[in-house]
Order: structure tokens, then sequence, then C-alpha cells
């Protein structure tokens, strides 16, 4: 299996490369030029994958640590496979994002860009609990770098936070799975349905999982880091922060709770509302919000609020909405904040009052950031619009009144939308920064039709990530 | 003859020590000091991985064994390279570098002793023997003010400490007639004067360790001495006496173990030496107080089983000593030592700044790196034996640690003060590189160190 492991050996390679190539013209075509195989390998490797099957596929597997009796392994299953395809896509965009807008020490970046890619894309394809844990941690080193070295004003406070709240709690994650091993035998995926505990030992290990992916998702009470790391962080590693970063707590809980059924049912309700309530809350925040980044970002974290409820519902619909709404969620978020950086890098502003009656001088970009905005409110045919459904069936399906708050929230979450169209691209008079901004080039062109086409694609056609996931996984007998 | 054999490594080392110290002595200004002195490390590290053997051998008061073994190279492995740390500090003064290495020589004799030792008495002796060379070492400026007091504060706490180390043998003489080791495995708990025994002795290798409350003279000794001289500090002495701490607590039957006593020692050391470093402004007394942290890690493993303590411990033994003569390298080769002259460093001095984060994200323990493998390694043992709450304790206190570790890192990328020079010295910087290197590669392939000592038990 030479080929799953280049899927990960790639960005390794290419950190390594372009840390030693100095040269800024060859460091943009290797950096992407090797991201964009790594992708076009994971599509592969995702289209061949039999979803019939419930075990990993593919594996690569290198004998480890024996003293634990440990292999460092590689895999595809149902559920990492479109998180992988997801990172793997986002890290080229980031990339040639990158190529573009950073300005010193590109070389450096782009090493550290591409290490985190590789951490990232390790840890989503892990198919044991200590190296999802060991990269788990390992990819703090490269994002708290980025941020800090190429970050704003405030990056030396803005990372400092996000590293100590990641690397706080995942000590939560650190005790869950030496317990794991302690009580159930062994650091595979699987020795969770083999645990010898009572409920009670039960329901603190689950919420110790929760707590450490809660922060890393985050969830309303635990995202003191988020705001201050997306608005300080490079454009680029805003744009993997959102889309990535954030999915490997989502990724985390999709992973354990078909272990945790019985105890899932007994807090479903409580949790639900919490991200239900991070959902409203955050939406009331970007709807206050000026600063494009910033009200992004509360989008971001608003959105990922629902997705990550649609685990714990407890149901089959929930689940796969919460699988189907996590690439969505990357794919629109990485697309907006690609908007913000569009508007920025031509008027040094995200200040949305700044802008105006954008839509008669460049049309290419009021289009795409419409058709975004549609997609996003969950137009039909557009792809956020099957997620939503499957999630809001899935929690009125749990309970009618968080149902509820949660259309509610899927309301706020078009009218901020709506006003951030209405300041920037229709609002006459136009505000002076308007006037300096051009329409998109080809290569922005090129990615936007991207984002677009995959957001059609997925729209008609969700079983792409969906397929064959029904049949597979069971939360003890309930459908 | 074979008993002598037993510490060939040890009587190389005392030969070439002294002949290299008559030399040093009779040639004040000689160059080829440092030759001599090189191949007096070299020569006993080769003797000692030649008699490197399987098997355990036991003469009276001597018991040598696999790990011991292991540990003596290691002990000659750090005299080398604190010995290349010291390139740097000795050229400023060539006319004391015969003593400075006759001290150094003693002291390791004196620990490889500690090592094989399998007799209270011997313990002792060999104790005093790397103690007093360590207190001349401390102030080994003698024109440095804070040097010579550092030396004098850790003269008058370390007697304190061998005082009650023999309080110790005095009390297990007194009920059993015998200083050996083996006597230690008949005895019961019940038996008052031996707790009393137990707890003096646990308190003089704490001060030796220097575990809270028995911490006081780390910091200012740490800051005090010559930074070559604080590098050996942390580390050598550390193994020796952990090694023999060990070795005692191996012949202990289980009751025996002073279980509440650990538990509040390395409790209160990780608890104190974080939240004191924490607002530290100068590196070597942030390190001070992170190695009484550290200590306090290793501590909990001596609540384990027997074979259990080494296999966690030494492991993590080994990656401290690396992390720590990895940043003490740093410091001499940029020679500062105050926090704020880091600002800026990774503009100036990327090569140097790479190494100061690989060993700082270790230091807190965080993949890639080898500190995250020993951590888990010693926690995930800890947790298996039932102290499900001192691990978590022990994990949020490595918590904190992070912030003041990481705080360097972040500073590397300040804006620098205008007019300043670095230094750049080559070989400390070697040195640097290779405990990174090292670093970087136990933690990617933690079965280097981790399957090693599984092997071994």
């Amino acid at each position: 299996m030479l080929g799953v492991k280049l899927i990960l050996l790639l960005p390794l390679i290419g950190a390594i490369l372009v840390w030693m190539i100095r040269k800024r013209f060859l460091v943009n075509l290797v950096a992407i030029s090797l991201s964009l195989f790594s992708f076009l390998i994971a599509l592969f490797y995702y289209l061949n994958l039999d979803r019939t099957k419930r075990e990993f596929q593919f594996i690569f597997s290198y004998r480890w640590i024996s003293a634990w009796n440990l292999d460092f392994s590689v895999g595809f299953d149902h559920i990492n496979a479109p998180f992988v395809l997801l990172t793997t896509l986002i890290t080229t965009v980031a990339v040639v994002l990158s190529a573009k807008t950073i300005k010193e020490k590109l070389s450096s970046y782009m090493a550290l860009l591409l290490l985190l890619s590789f951490f990232v894309n390790t840890f989503f394809m892990s198919t044991n609990f200590l190296q999802f844990f060991f990269f788990y941690e390992a990819m703090l080193i490269p994002s708290v770098l980025l941020i800090q070295r190429w970050g704003g004003r405030n990056a030396y406070e803005a990372s400092l936070k996000f590293l100590l709240y990641t690397f706080g709690f995942s000590l939560f994650l650190f005790i869950a799975i030496i317990a794991v091993y302690f009580y159930g035998g062994g650091f595979r995926f699987d020795s969770l349905s083999q645990l010898s505990l009572t409920a009670q030992s039960k329901m603190l290990l689950f919420i110790s999982f929760l707590l450490a992916f809660f922060v890393k998702i985050p969830i309303v009470p635990l995202h003191g880091w988020l705001r201050e790391a997306y608005y300080e962080a490079p454009m680029p590693m805003t744009i993997f922060m959102s889309s990535v970063l954030s999915k490997m707590g989502v990724y985390g809980t999709l992973r354990i709770a078909p272990y945790f059924s019985d105890t899932v049912s007994l807090v479903s309700n409580w949790i639900i509302a919490l991200c239900v309530f991070s959902f409203i809350y955050s939406a009331f925040v970007a709807l206050t919000a000026k600063n494009t980044k910033i009200m992004f970002s509360y989008m971001s974290l608003s959105h990922i609020g629902m997705i990550t409820a649609g685990v714990f519902t407890g149901n089959i619909l929930g689940y796969q909405g919460t699988l189907l709404q996590s690439i969505n969620h990357g794919l629109l978020s990485a697309g907006f904040f690609y908007i913000a950086e569009l508007l920025q890098r031509q008027t040094q502003s995200f200040d949305s009052e700044k802008f105006g009656g954008l839509s008669k001088r460049v049309p290419a970009l009021t289009f795409f950031t419409f058709a975004l905005i549609m997609a996003m409110a969950g137009f039909p045919g557009l792809n956020y619009f099957n997620g939503e459904l499957l999630l809001l069936s899935g929690i009125f399906k749990e309970n009618i009144y968080l149902g509820f708050f949660s259309v509610f929230g899927v309301a706020l979450g078009v009218l901020y939308l709506a006003w951030f169209f209405y300041r920037v691209f229709l609002r006459k008079p136009a505000a002076e920064m308007s006037y300096y901004v051009k329409d998109v080039s080809s290569w922005e062109f090129l990615i936007l039709l991207l984002f677009f086409l995959i957001s059609i694609y997925l729209g008609l056609n969700p079983d792409f990530v969906l397929l064959g996931l029904k049949n597979i996984i069971s939360f003890g007998g309930k459908v | 003859m074979t008993q002598y054999l037993l510490l060939l490594p040890e009587i190389t080392l005392f030969v070439l020590g002294v002949i290299t110290f008559c030399y040093g002595f009779i040639r004040r200004e000689s160059k080829h000091l440092w030759i001599f002195g090189l191949l007096t490390f070299a020569v006993s590290l080769a003797v000692a991985v030649v008699c490197f053997n399987h098997r355990e051998f036991s003469a009276e008061a001597v018991k040598i064994s696999e790990y011991k073994q292991l540990m003596r190279v290691f002990i000659f492995t750090i005299g080398l390279l604190v010995l290349v740390l010291s390139y740097e500090d000795l050229k400023k003064n060539v006319n004391k570098a015969a003593e400075y290495f006759f001290l150094l020589i003693i002291s390791l004799f004196g620990m490889n002793i500690m090592i094989v030792a399998n007799d209270l008495l011997i313990l002792y002796l060999s104790l005093e023997t790397f103690s007093l060379a360590l207190y001349t070492l401390a102030g080994f400026y003698q024109k440095e003010r804070v040097s010579v007091e550092a030396g004098l504060k850790y003269f008058i706490l370390g007697t304190l400490s061998s005082v009650l180390l023999l309080a110790c043998i005095a009390f297990l003489y007194g009920i059993t007639g015998s200083t050996s080791y083996e006597i230690l495995r008949s005895m019961k708990v019940e038996d008052f004067s031996f707790s009393l025994g137990v707890l003096f002795l646990v308190a003089s290798f704490a001060f030796k360790l220097s575990l809270v409350p028995f911490h006081a003279w780390a910091p200012d000794v740490y800051q005090g001495a010559p930074t070559s001289v604080t590098a050996f500090f942390s580390t050598a002495p550390k193994v020796a006496v952990f090694s023999a701490l060990i070795n005692i607590f191996l012949s202990f039957s289980l009751q025996t173990k002073p279980e509440g006593l650990i538990i509040i020692l390395s409790s209160l050391s990780m608890f104190l030496g974080n939240l004191l470093a924490l607002r530290q402004t100068n590196l070597k007394r942030m390190l001070a107080y992170s190695s009484i942290a550290h200590s306090g890690y290793m501590f909990m493993a001596f609540l384990l089983s027997d074979n259990l303590i080494v296999l966690s411990l030494i492991p993590y033994l080994i990656v401290y000593v690396f992390m720590n003569i990895g940043i003490f390298a740093v410091i001499i080769s940029i020679k500062e030592e105050t926090l704020n002259k880091y600002y800026g460093l990774g503009k100036y001095n990327p090569i140097v700044a790479l190494c100061l984060i690989i060993i700082l994200f270790s230091f807190t323990g965080i993949p890639p790196t080898a500190g995250f493998v020993v951590k888990l390694n010693l926690f995930k043992n800890v947790f298996s034996a039932g102290y499900s709450e001192l691990v978590f304790f022990a994990l949020l206190m490595s918590i904190l640690s992070a912030f003041y570790y990481l705080r360097v890192v972040f500073y590397l990328y300040k804006d620098a003060p205008i007019n300043f020079k670095y230094n750049k010295n080559n070989i400390t910087l070697a040195l640097a590189l290779l405990c990174c290197i090292f670093l970087l590669l136990v933690g990617v392939l933690p079965d280097l160190i981790l399957f090693f000592f599984f092997k071994l038990w």
C-alpha cells in the first residue's frame, strides 16, 4: 500500500524540501504540486473505498512501540475518509493562497503549513488512540508557530491562549486514553466496546473525552481562544483552522459516540442544549460584528455548534448530518474567509462599514459571494441544505423544543449573512474603500469556481459523503 | 581478582584522572590538558562499554546488574558531554583547568560507585565523595560573589543531607546489625525505628534530588554556579541518586514502601516547582524550578512495583538529561541567561532558536518529542498502579509548565533590542543539535528507548 502512505508523506517531504529550498518560485511550485498530488491520491482512494465494510481499509502499518504492542497504522474507513479528503483539499487551497499573500519568510511558513497538514492527516487516518492523541497534540506546534510568527499585532497573546486552552484541556483526553488502555486492554478504537466499567465511570470517561473535543471544536463556554486566534492568524491559517482544525474535535466525537450510545442517551438532551445554545449565542455575536473576519469567525463557531449537536441525537439522521455538514461547513467557511481576504488584500480593511455598492463594480465576486450565502442559508440544491435537513430532523426526533431553537438559529444565520451582503455589496452610496476593490483575477476565479462547483455537486449528490453509512453505524438498536 | 575487574571502568577513570591532574598541575597553561581530559572520559567510557555484560555480579559491598552497567555508561556519557560544554568556560580560566577536570572526574567516580553500591556505608562514602567535589565546583568562580554564595549554600544544606543519611544508617544498623541492602527485604513496617530510618533516607535523598521541601538550595546554586557546572548539577547527580534509590527500593518488600511520603513529596515538588517557575526572568533559575518539578514527576515512579520502577523512571531520566544538556548548551552558546535577552533570537540565530524550540516543547511534553513519550510511559504506569488522582494532578501541573516553557518560545520571535550582539559557538551548538536530534528521534520512534528496557527485564 504505497498510495495511502503517499497521502501523508507528500506533505512531509514537501515540508522538508521547502525548508531547504529558499527560492520563492520553487517553494511555491513544490508546495502547490505536492499538496495537489496528495489531494488527488486521497480522492483516488476515497473513490475506491468499499462502503459496505465496517473496518479500516487500505491499512498501512508499521511496528511502532513494541513495549506497548502498538503499531503505527493509517487507514481509511467510512468516517475518516471524507475528513482526509477535506484536509487535503483545504491544504491545497491554503497553500495557493499563501503563495500569493505571504510576503516574508515564505519557505519556513510553507514548511510549517505542510507539516501541519501532515500531522492533521495522520491524526484523521490513525487507527488507534495513542496515535490519535499523539498527532492531536503534535499539530499544536506548527499551528501555534504559524499564528505567532505570521499573525497580526496581538498574535503573541492569541497563540498563547490557543495553545493553553487546547493543551490544557487535552489533559482530559490524555487521562481518558490511559483509562481506555487500562480498562479496555489496548489502544485500539474498538477497545472502547470492551470497557469493564460501571455506568458512572463510563460517564466520567465520556465527559473527559468531550471536554477535550469541545475545546478544539469549540463549543461556547470553552471558546475563549477562538476570537483572537482566528482574527490574529494569517488568513490561510484562519481558513485551515476553521475548516479543518475545528473538524478534529467533531471527528473525535463521531469516532467515540457509537461506543457510548447508552451513556449518550442519558445526557443527550443536555449536550444538545449546550450545542444549540452555542449555535444561537454565536449567531447573535456574529450579528453585532462589523468586522468581516470576526463575523465569519463567529459564523463558523455558530454553525459548528449545531453540527456537533447531531452526534448526540443518538439516531442515524443526526449522525449522518454531522458527517455531511462537517464537510460542507469546511468548504463554505473556507470560501467566506477567502472572500474576506480578497476584500482585505486590496483595501487593508476588514471593516464592512467601509464598503458598499460593490455589486456593479465586481459582478463575479458578487455572484460567488451570493452563491456561498445562499448555500450557507440552506438553499435546496446547494450543499448545506442536505446536511441541515438531516441535522434538524435528527434533533427534532430527539427533542422537539431543541429542534425549534435550532430552526431559530438557522434563521439568525440567514440574517447576519444577508446583512453582510447588504452592507458590502448593495448599500448606496458606496463608501471610499469600494473604489479600491477590483474583480477577481483568473486564479482566484478558479478557486471560487471550484468551491461553487463542489457546493452544487454535494448539494445534488450528498451520497458522495454518506454512501453506505446507514448500514454500518448502529446506536444500541436505535435507528 | 574478578572483584577488581567489576570496577575496572571506575579504576580506569580514577587513575587517568590523577594523571590528568598531575599533568595539569605541572604544566598550567598547556592546551594538551584538554586532550587528556577527553581521553580520560573516552577511555573509561570505552572500558565501561566493553565490560558490558548481561550477567549479574555480586561482591560483598558491590553488586552489578545489567541496568546498573547501563547507568554507568550513561554517567560517563554525561561526563563527556559536560566536558565539551565547559570548553568555553575554561578558555577564560585556563590556569584552573586542572582542578576543574579533577573535581569533575572525582565526582563522576563517586557517582559510579553510588550506582553499584550494595551497602549503605559504601553508599554514604560515595555520596560524600561526589558531594564534596560538587560543593567546590559550585563555588568555582572564586572572584564572583554569587558563585561563592552558591557553593556555601549548597555545602551547608548538603551536609545536613549527609547527616540525615548517617542517621538512617545508624537506625538500620541498630535494628539489624548489618548495613547491607539485603537486610532491607526482611524488614517489617510495624518497626518504628525502621520507619524512621526510611524517613531519614528519603529526606536525605530528597535533598540531592531537590524535592520540595528540601529544594531551597537549588535555585541559588543553579543561578550562581558556572553554566557548565549547572548543566552537570542538573543531570549527573540526579541520575546517580535516582539509580541508588532504585536499588534501595528494589530491595524493599512491597509493604514497606513509604507510600504517603512519596505522594506528598512528589505532589509538593510538582506544585511548587511549576508555580515558582512561572515568574522567573532568569533562564537558569527557571530551569532550577523546572528541575524540581521534573524530579517530582520522576519521584512518582517509586510508587510502582519492582521492575516497573526501572521501566518508567530510567527512560524519563535519560530523556531529561538530554533535554537539560541541550538547553544548557544553548545557554552557553549564546552566553545569555536573562530571558529578555532572548527576544528576537529567531531572526539572528535561527538554528539555535530551532534547537531551543524543540527542547522546550520536549520539556512541556508535546509530541512528537521525546518528552511526551516518557511522560506518557510514566503516567500510564502510575495510573495503572491505581493512583489516578495523582496522575491527574501531575497532568494539571504539566499544563502549568506549558506556560513558562512556551513563553520563551514566543520571545524568540519578538522584536530584538537594537544593537544587540549574539555570540556564536560552534562546539556547543553542535551539542545542542545532537540533543535535539536525539529528542526528535526518540519522540518519533519511542521503541529506541522503551523497548530497550523492556527487553532488559
